[in-house]
């Protein structure tokens, strides 16, 4: 197939408006290294060129969107972006501090100092708080209920830690509710318990020999500290619960949406069909995807003959040397080489996600929008903002399925 | 055998780590050493590259002397959940107990201590045996992820000090600050924020894991195609309309596209204080094993 199709040259940023109305969460997701904190930044600062009061959040652990942004060095603390005069809205950037966050939480949420001190003090918790993988994720979503619900703004575009690590965050409430449920935190006690009751006691003694065995790899004082971390966070449990409750039904809400961003690499589509498969059976729907980093060149197809020296014209302009000639039919070889490489993932991207459509019985058509890969890359915000400009609609080459009613099944 | 053997691979996501685990691969075991890749995220990349359906936990050949694996996570606290219990019947009951996953979760790094815990019986099998492989690559998560996994030995280390769990993770610690058995390769490309988060995390590993680093790589580097000079002859070349635009459109990318690449490279040589290795980009959008040759080459170079 050639690689020259016709591109939507105007900027796309309005479909994507007219997307984000009514949405007051938008999460990207998607793999690492796609560019997705650029793109975040692009979206919110493109929602904020026209009219949106929007916050943009980062949970990446390299805090990229710091630099980008230009971010002062507190994470934690909501920063007011400086836009171009032209903007209607406005755009906070807020850095993601997990850690703080956990220990601000567990203090607000504590019925009294003494126990909050006491949770915040046990060596456990500190590497349940610093190491266990889901608190990042966890502490995203609370502080992306914070800032919903801040009346401050009416759109929060969150920024997500890379693919495998995104469906922690959608796991994270569940965990944290499934911890708190006293029946597993009395297991915690009496592990034991674990095999519930339909086991002999046979069985029931050859596994306490193995907690036994655990416990001694993992120290003893692990299981009692663990332990004691469990009865005193039954504490602070309800009102954890309530949180998480809310967190769970914020993610689930119809006014928060999900893009998924990608980027046309030779592996990226199986990668991101098996994410947005998990994801999908989470309940949660990308209804954008954004495909970033595409090459939008012009390329002459391949099999092209090679540009001849132009002929006559009496030797004043004697065109190109043979050996630059053929380096540039090289050069467009290989670029015409990224090209269809890029086209080939967009299109088994496109079918696996229609795919995933059917199964779920048919859903309303997505929005697909391309930014282009720049050189150098935006690093700069002049150069974000100037990326949200470049929103682009992804070329069809064929028709898309008729829309159907209903978001979700 | 004094000969370092395993081989981290680590970066930011999407610079090529995988690629780069790969090319390693394809080096080391062309010049007779009998290797392992192992896959611990991203699932599905490196069996895409190999040509194999899919990787299992247990090691598999996926070509001459090289063969490749997933250390999973889940799978790797099960497999150290079954050495412990006798009764299959009994360690498939609690491994299906959400409050055991709940118990596990919450022990901290316990899913990394395991992965590691297998990789070290991959590095030294148990008795007599010789090792089955001369190289262990390791395709490490991101750089935000990698850390925390190579310092579990340390943060989990502190508290279970005791027992064979505690015996693997200081005999894995000891592996990995060992210059003589292995090397991190932090991978790059030539991208600001790429090279800035590679110095980051050669920070980080030399310093906090003390892990002993291989110098920086620099993934996908665009060929040298033109003479500085050339930019101004293909402007002008436009300019008279003489040859096809979109082949001086390509022509000038790639012209302007080095130049902006060197400029990264130049700043990841001074960022780490090191001569970074360039990997030549590869144009194939058919990433498989046997196009990498040009790729392992260029990495063969600083193999240890």
């Amino acid at each position: 197939m050639s690689a020259k199709r016709s591109r939507t040259t105007n900027g796309d940023a309005g479909a994507l408006d007219a997307w984000l109305d009514g949405v007051r969460v938008l999460v990207c997701l998607g793999p690492g290294g796609v560019g997705k904190t650029t793109t975040a930044a692009s979206i919110a600062i493109a929602a904020a060129m026209a009219g949106r009061r929007v916050a943009v959040l980062t949970v990446d652990p390299a805090a990229r969107l710091k630099d980008a942004l230009d971010l002062p060095e507190r994470p934690g603390a909501l920063h007011r972006v400086p836009l171009p005069d032209s903007a209607r809205g406005s755009l906070d950037a807020v850095l993601l501090d997990a850690k703080g966050l956990f220990d601000a939480l567990v203090r607000r949420l504590a019925p009294s100092d003494d126990l909050a001190e006491r949770i915040v003090r046990n060596p456990v918790y500190r590497n349940v708080a610093g190491a266990f993988a889901g608190s990042d994720a966890y502490m995203a979503l609370e502080q992306v209920l914070d800032l919903a619900s801040d009346p401050g703004h009416d759109l929060v575009v969150v920024d997500t830690p890379p693919a495998s690590h995104a469906l922690e965050l959608f796991d994270a409430p569940q965990k944290i509710l499934a911890l708190l449920q006293s029946r597993a935190l009395e297991y915690l006690e009496d592990p034991t318990r674990i095999l519930g009751n339909a086991t002999s006691r046979i069985a029931r003694g050859v596994l306490s020999g193995v907690v036994m065995a655990l416990e001694r790899m993992t120290g003893l004082t692990l299981m009692r500290d663990l332990s004691s971390l469990a009865s005193d966070f039954a504490e602070v449990a309800p009102r954890f619960r309530e949180r998480a409750t809310a967190i769970r039904d914020l993610l689930h809400a119809p006014t928060t949406r999900y893009a998924l961003v990608t980027a046309p690499d030779p592996h990226g589509a199986d990668d991101v069909l098996a994410f947005t498969g998990e994801v999908d059976r989470l309940g949660i729907r990308c209804d954008a995807v954004i495909v970033n980093r595409v090459l939008s060149l012009d390329v002459p197809d391949a099999s092209a003959p090679p540009p001849r020296r132009r002929a006559g014209g009496g030797g004043e302009r004697p065109g190109l040397p043979v050996a630059l000639s053929r380096r540039l039919v090289e050069c467009a070889a290989d670029l015409a080489a990224i090209s269809e490489g890029q086209r080939r993932v967009v299109e088994r991207l496109r079918e696996g996600l229609d795919a995933l459509d059917l199964a779920r019985g048919g859903t309303s058509p997505r929005l697909w929008l391309e930014l282009p890969a720049l050189r150098p890359a935006p690093v700069t915000l002049p150069a974000i903002t100037d990326l949200a400009g470049r929103l682009g609609a992804i070329p069809t080459e064929h028709p898309r399925p008729a829309p159907r009613a209903g978001r979700r099944s | 055998m004094s000969d370092p053997r395993l081989l981290i691979v680590t970066g930011k996501g999407g610079v090529g780590k995988t690629t780069v685990t790969a090319a390693i691969g394809r080096a080391t075991s062309r010049v007779g050493l009998r290797t392992l890749l192992v896959e611990t995220a991203s699932p599905g990349r490196l069996a895409n590259v190999l040509r194999v359906p899919s990787l299992e936990a247990e090691p598999r050949p996926v070509g001459e002397r090289l063969d490749a694996v997933a250390l999973d996570a889940d799978r790797a606290l099960a497999s150290f959940v079954q050495s412990l219990v006798p009764l299959r019947l009994l360690s498939n009951a609690l491994l299906a107990s959400d409050t055991f996953r709940i118990v596990a979760a919450a022990v901290p790094g316990i899913a990394e201590a395991a992965m590691l815990s297998q990789l070290l019986a991959w590095l030294e099998p148990r008795g007599l045996r010789r090792p089955a492989w001369d190289r262990i690559v390791l395709d490490a998560p991101a750089s935000g992820h990698s850390a925390p996994l190579l310092s579990t030995p340390e943060t989990l280390g502190g508290i279970a000090s005791v027992g064979p769990l505690g015996t693997s993770l200081r005999r894995m610690s000891e592996w990995l600050r060992d210059p003589a058995r292995t090397r991190a390769f932090v991978v790059a490309i030539p991208e600001a924020w790429a090279v800035a988060e590679a110095a980051e995390l050669r920070a980080v590993l030399r310093d906090e894991v003390r892990v002993p680093l291989a110098p920086p790589i620099a993934n996908a580097v665009f060929p040298r195609r033109f003479a500085a000079a050339d930019e101004e002859r293909l402007l002008s070349e436009r300019a008279a309309g003489s040859v096809d635009d979109r082949l001086i459109a390509a022509g000038l990318y790639f012209l302007r596209r080095r130049g902006d690449e060197k400029s990264h490279l130049r700043e990841l040589r001074r960022a780490t204080g090191e001569i970074p290795v360039e990997l030549p980009f590869v144009f194939d959008p058919d990433v498989r094993l046997d196009r990498l040759d040009p790729v392992a080459a260029a990495i063969a170079e600083v193999l240890p």
